[in-house]
């Protein structure tokens, strides 16, 4: 059996992410994802205040800006014990679900379905159509998106007070205080929103989709009217089938949940099982969900860039040193191996449904997990999560209470845990001496694009590629559909404009 | 940045880009840091745009000029101060709608995307690395540029 290394520089992913398979009669028998760039956030925010990270880490992720401030205000609501007001935690919670939201959509069809229009599939039935919708810059579906998703992110404006990058939260709830009028503006944004979400991607109300329990009620749902079979959900997967995207991809089938969205008290919002949080926390081996602890997160590093430790460490033990020579081979990412448990797991939308009891995603996952799977329950999260923005901010009171001062505070330590969109995020922060004397931060790329771990285990996106057929060596567009259903996405970076080595240049204009 | 609270009415934006916790990277922000101590004309209005990416697409609705400030690299020397048109800054990505998106695609976009008529774009920037005086002389290049639209005075040499 001769086996031929194929190096993978992802597109669409971030700068940072190489993939490298090897692969043997066709399939993929083995997978490397390469995180090729230092971050050293943590490096950056030791020393500084104790407030610091909530305009530090904000700017970690350009997508994931507000993600990032939640989990670093939860961290420092710990540290000094602060519970924020009801009506604090309504406002975070929309403006990250906002964010969510976007982020769902916009990978879908921008990222996810541009690999539809790849000449690989060039011979399936549904290509033709494919490139009418999803083709890059020309896409029908592509500029509606583009402009549809540009408007809602106006509402983390208006909470926010501050865009991009805001840093609007603070230990003990918020500084921007909403007046009637701001949430007046953001419940139209959201109504303007959900009308055409429910027109262009799904073909119909948020409540007629919510009814779909189970595989037979989508496939009678879709064959039910033209508008499910035509808008954007009901031919991506129509696409997705035809393709067989729900044979490839399968991955470790430990899926993770930290929790996010605190549930406010006094809401007309019911969340799963009395849990303290809309999206629950959990653990699933499967669709089988158990209690998730923090203190069982370790970071391994055997094959990571840094110093090395035996086994792994908890966040708030752990290091970051890097350490890029001496172990060439054995050593291959950036990104540290975070691990649950013991065990490697999944993040992200596919393991939120599992832990919010989602009838219609377990059911799927009854079949076994599948790269196809993993997309939808991204591109259905929405359905979840705009009735209870909805709700939040109408319950919310303009000029209302968003704010209690926590009390000074020399020394401690506190965790944040949110789900940005792309899953489980984490900060652990310690303060000595009122300064920030250790920072980790856990990313949900991190978790699911992780290199091999102490134990030599493959990271869940590297187990989820074994067993990719391979047709073109060149062109496997297997794969591509496989990390990308994952939506990684290791930091935003350098954004140098850079003429390519090609293009002739004049001089200045 | 105020985005949609903003009362008073924005004729012209000053998007600077870049993310200021990498080195070479940080000369967008360096210089809006610098153009945020002078101050800013009526009417004008400074974005520390950092690496937000397509989220920035907003900026270009509802004014008639946009000055994005940008590290250039492949464009000439180090230190060399540029203004491009939007036709010589729009190359093919390799990341086309990614979540690495650069200043290319968000041009390319805009142009899918603006509310309004589309505005006067001028992209401003330096061949990197660029050293402090780089900074403030982009900084004074970009009040030059304004102060031909607005009616600003330039700040005097050594400022």
């Amino acid at each position: 059996m001769s086996v031929k290394t194929i190096v993978l520089h992802m597109n669409r992913v971030e700068g940072d992410l190489e993939v490298h398979v090897d692969v043997a009669d066709g399939v993929v028998v083995d997978a490397w994802c390469k995180g090729t760039m230092y971050r050293g956030f943590e490096k950056i925010l030791v020393g500084r205040g104790p407030l610091d990270g909530l305009v530090i880490t904000p700017r970690i992720c350009g997508i994931c800006s507000t993600s990032h401030l939640l989990a670093a205000a939860r961290a420092l609501d710990d540290v000094f014990d602060v519970e924020p007001p009801p009506d604090a935690h309504r406002v975070r919670n929309v403006t990250l679900m906002t964010e969510t939201v976007q982020s769902d959509i916009r990978h879908t069809v921008l990222m996810f379905a541009a690999d539809l229009v790849n000449p690989a599939h060039r011979s399936d039935p549904h290509f033709e159509e494919a490139v009418r919708r999803f083709e890059p810059f020309r896409g029908e579906s592509v500029v509606e998106v583009i402009r549809e998703t540009k408007k809602i992110l106006e509402i983390v404006a208006i909470l926010g007070g501050q865009w991009p990058h805001s840093s609007f939260m603070v230990p003990g709830g918020i500084v921007s205080v909403p007046s009637s009028a701001d949430l007046q503006r953001c419940l139209w944004l959201l109504r303007s929103f959900q009308s055409w979400y429910e027109r262009q991607i799904l073909g119909c109300s948020l409540e007629r989709f919510a009814q779909i329990e189970s595989v037979a009620e989508l496939h009678a749902w879709l064959d039910e009217s033209p508008r499910h079979q035509n808008s954007d959900f009901g031919f991506l997967l129509r696409a997705m089938r035809s393709m067989r995207l729900d044979e490839i991809g399968a991955g470790p089938g430990n899926y993770l949940s930290v929790g996010s969205l605190e549930m406010p008290n006094d809401t007309r919002i019911k969340a799963v099982q009395d849990s303290h949080f809309l999206e629950p926390a959990g653990f699933a081996q499967g669709t089988e969900v158990e209690a998730f602890e923090q203190e069982s997160i370790r970071e391994h590093v055997a094959h990571s860039w840094f110093m090395d430790y035996p086994g792994g460490r908890h966040p708030f033990d752990g290091e970051t040193r890097p350490y890029a020579t001496g172990a060439e081979g054995s050593k291959y990412s950036w990104a540290k191996a975070p691990r649950y448990a013991d065990r490697v797991v999944e993040t992200g939308p596919l393991a939120e449904a599992v832990m919010s009891g989602q009838s219609l995603i377990r059911d799927m996952l009854s079949q076994g997990p599948n790269a196809m799977v993993r997309q939808i329950a991204r591109i259905i999260r929405p359905v979840r999560l705009i009735p209870a923005m909805y709700a939040w901010l109408e319950e919310a009171r303009g000029d209302g209470h968003y704010y209690v001062k926590p009390k000074p505070l020399q020394n401690g330590r506190g965790f944040g845990l949110c789900h940005a969109p792309r899953g489980s995020l984490g900060h652990w922060v310690e303060i000595t001496d009122g300064a920030i004397s250790h920072y980790q931060i856990v990313t949900p790329t991190a978790w699911n694009a992780s290199p091999r771990d102490s134990e030599n285990r493959r990271g869940a996106m590297e187990e989820a590629l074994i067993g990719t057929p391979v047709k073109e060596v060149d062109n496997p567009i297997d794969v591509y559909h496989v990390v990308r259903s994952f939506d990684p996405c290791l930091v935003c970076t350098v954004h140098t404009l850079r003429k390519p080595l090609n293009r002739e240049w004049n001089g200045a204009a | 940045m105020s985005w949609t609270v903003e009362s008073k009415p924005v004729r012209c934006r000053v998007l600077c880009l870049g993310n200021r916790y990498v080195a070479e990277d940080a000369f967008g922000p360096q210089v809006h840091d610098v153009l945020q101590d002078w101050g800013m004309p009526d009417g004008v209005e400074l974005v520390d745009g950092g690496i937000a990416g397509l989220n920035l697409l907003h900026c270009f609705d509802h004014v008639k000029q946009v000055i994005v400030v940008d590290a250039l690299k492949g464009f000439g020397t180090a230190g060399k101060l540029l203004e491009l048109s939007p036709e010589q800054a729009i190359f093919e990505e390799d990341q086309p709608l990614g979540h690495g998106t650069g200043l290319p695609t968000l041009l390319r976009l805009m142009e899918l995307s603006c509310e309004s008529d589309i505005p006067s774009v001028t992209i401003v920037g330096v061949e990197v690395p660029a050293d402090e005086q780089s900074v403030k002389e982009t900084a004074r290049r970009v009040l030059f540029m304004l102060g031909s639209d607005v009616g600003m005075t330039i700040p005097p040499e050594g400022k």
